[in-house]
């Protein structure tokens, strides 16, 4: 108990430390004012924007778009890489192409899209699906690849069915690579979605943000970068319980 | 049997050259594989290409050589002093969760359009990997080592520069190599997001005079150089890191 007391002393003894220099510094008038608001006025604005909603609006129009291209790109990125990781000419024909996209940067798709689909909710839950669907995919074809085969002799020993083969014994073997490329897909659909709101100027904590900048109200703009972390942060967490629930019976 | 991988894209290009002749199809969205090729060939003709090329790379090294500086010898301190490495992770985890786009407006008040304020949100990007990998890096050196710095009566500066860079190197460029991955992606993003200069920025003009033929040559473009670039850096690693200085073998 005074070992985690300590230890929660030290971790916070340096942030403390910066803002209160930062907050000095700040009233003295040492700091541009032009781009660096003091800590008090962040959290002036944050409260305020907490109180009135505006927050929690922007941030569900974000999670919103977010949500559904994440869950879009997860299926089809799930389905695709068991085609594509279970069949070996699958694997033959697709994984070349499938190198050469995976570090194009899915920001370079906006344009394309924008001519497709114009700035338009639709574009911006496009540009997510497109964007996140690589790691989705490519951690479901390293996984089915990777299965034990003896597993697999088992089951043709058993007569059992292509279909029940995937459900019963590629994807829960799978299960901890397809985790591991959901979570990185979802934290690259937060940043799609910010980038695509910044474009379209369309709403949500990507859209506030960029118009704070503009206006020139650094503390609002803080505070909308505090709650993009934040989000994130809350995204990551949400993702990592249901890891640890997909694995409870590990730690036993 | 390798030849297989190149069914697919031949078939996707022969499939929409063939389907941009019928008249149904939006050519003014997606024009065709022949019209692309042409504006791929005209961009480099007019030196155009290259210059938005040398403009993406010169942002995606400054900032990259920014991450690297400040990157390795933060994550060699709290790398290998415990009680620096709990001071500081406080403010790490803090920040680190912000994705790096949502830095851009912030960069943009504070350094304006162009280069400096792109090579700061790519310098706030690439940080982290190479930061989180030097921190690595200096956990795991060889006790030896250490015990041999002790020995010779080295100070910290000594033992950072003599012994932990040496020894860490190769585990350092795969941070680097993974930061450049990064800072590349970073910066196209923030010229097709804000920036009005190099290949992202040119990507968005090309869209807003709707021209989808060079919007997608650019696309295919930033693909090519992206691959090049990868592969350039694993040749380097390849040829750098033959030989393992502590064990003294190949690998």
């Amino acid at each position: 108990m005074r070992y985690a007391a300590l230890r929660f002393i030290e971790t916070t003894f340096l942030p403390a430390i910066v803002l209160t220099l930062w907050q000095f510094a700040w009233s003295k008038g040492w700091l541009p004012r032009l781009f660096l608001p003091a800590p008090s006025e962040i959290w002036i604005s944050l409260t305020r924007m907490v109180q009135s909603g505006e927050l929690l609006l922007a941030a569900s129009v974000t999670g919103w778009r977010l949500l559904v291209g994440w869950l879009a790109a997860s299926l089809l990125g799930i389905a695709l890489g068991i085609a594509v990781g279970s069949s070996r000419i699958g694997h033959r024909l697709l994984s070349p192409t499938l190198e050469f996209i995976r570090p194009l940067p899915a920001s370079a798709l906006i344009p394309l899209l924008i001519l497709a689909m114009g700035l338009t909710d639709q574009m911006i839950v496009a540009v997510i699906a497109l964007g996140s669907l690589w790691p989705v995919l490519l951690g479901t074809v390293a996984g089915v690849r990777a299965v034990e085969p003896r597993l697999l002799e088992v089951a043709a020993g058993l007569e059992m069915s292509r279909s029940r083969v995937t459900t019963r014994i590629a994807l829960p073997a799978a299960l901890p690579d397809i985790l591991a490329g959901l979570r990185l897909g979802l934290t690259l659909a937060l940043v799609l979605c910010v980038v695509a709101e910044m474009i379209t100027m369309s709403g949500g904590l990507g859209g506030q943000i960029l118009l704070a900048s503009r206006n020139f109200r650094a503390a609002d703009l803080f505070a909308g970068i505090f709650a993009i972390g934040a989000t994130g942060l809350v995204l990551d967490l949400c993702i990592g319980a249901v890891e640890r629930w997909c694995f409870r019976w590990r730690r036993v | 049997m390798r030849a297989l991988g190149v069914v697919p894209p031949v078939l996707f290009l022969v499939a929409w050259q063939l389907c941009s002749w019928s008249p149904a199809f939006p050519i003014q969205t997606f024009s065709n594989p022949a019209e692309v090729v042409n504006a791929l060939l005209q961009s480099i003709w007019d030196g155009t290409l290259l210059r938005a090329t040398a403009q993406t790379f010169q942002t995606t090294f400054c900032g990259l050589g920014l991450a690297i500086v400040l990157g390795v010898p933060f994550g060699f301190l709290v790398g290998s002093l415990p009680r620096a490495n709990r001071a500081a992770v406080g403010v790490v985890e803090i920040l680190r969760p912000v994705p790096a786009v949502a830095v851009i407006p912030l960069a943009l008040l504070m350094f304006g359009f162009g280069s400096s304020m792109e090579s700061a949100v790519v310098a706030f990007a690439a940080f982290w990997p190479v930061m989180v990998i030097a921190r690595a890096a200096a956990r795991a050196v060889d006790e030896r080592l250490i015990e041999v710095a002790r020995a010779l009566e080295f100070n910290t500066l000594e033992r950072f520069v003599k012994f932990l860079f040496p020894a860490a190197l190769r585990q350092l460029f795969v941070g680097f190599r993974l930061g450049l991955g990064v800072a590349l992606v970073v910066a196209v993003t923030v010229e097709v997001a804000v920036n009005p200069q190099g290949l992202g920025y040119s990507m968005t003009s090309a869209q807003a005079a709707l021209r989808p033929d060079q919007v997608i040559a650019l696309l295919v473009w930033i693909g090519l150089v992206g691959w090049t670039v990868n592969a350039v850096v694993a040749l380097a690693e390849m040829r750098l890191f033959r030989w393992d200085p502590l064990s003294g073998a190949h690998r």
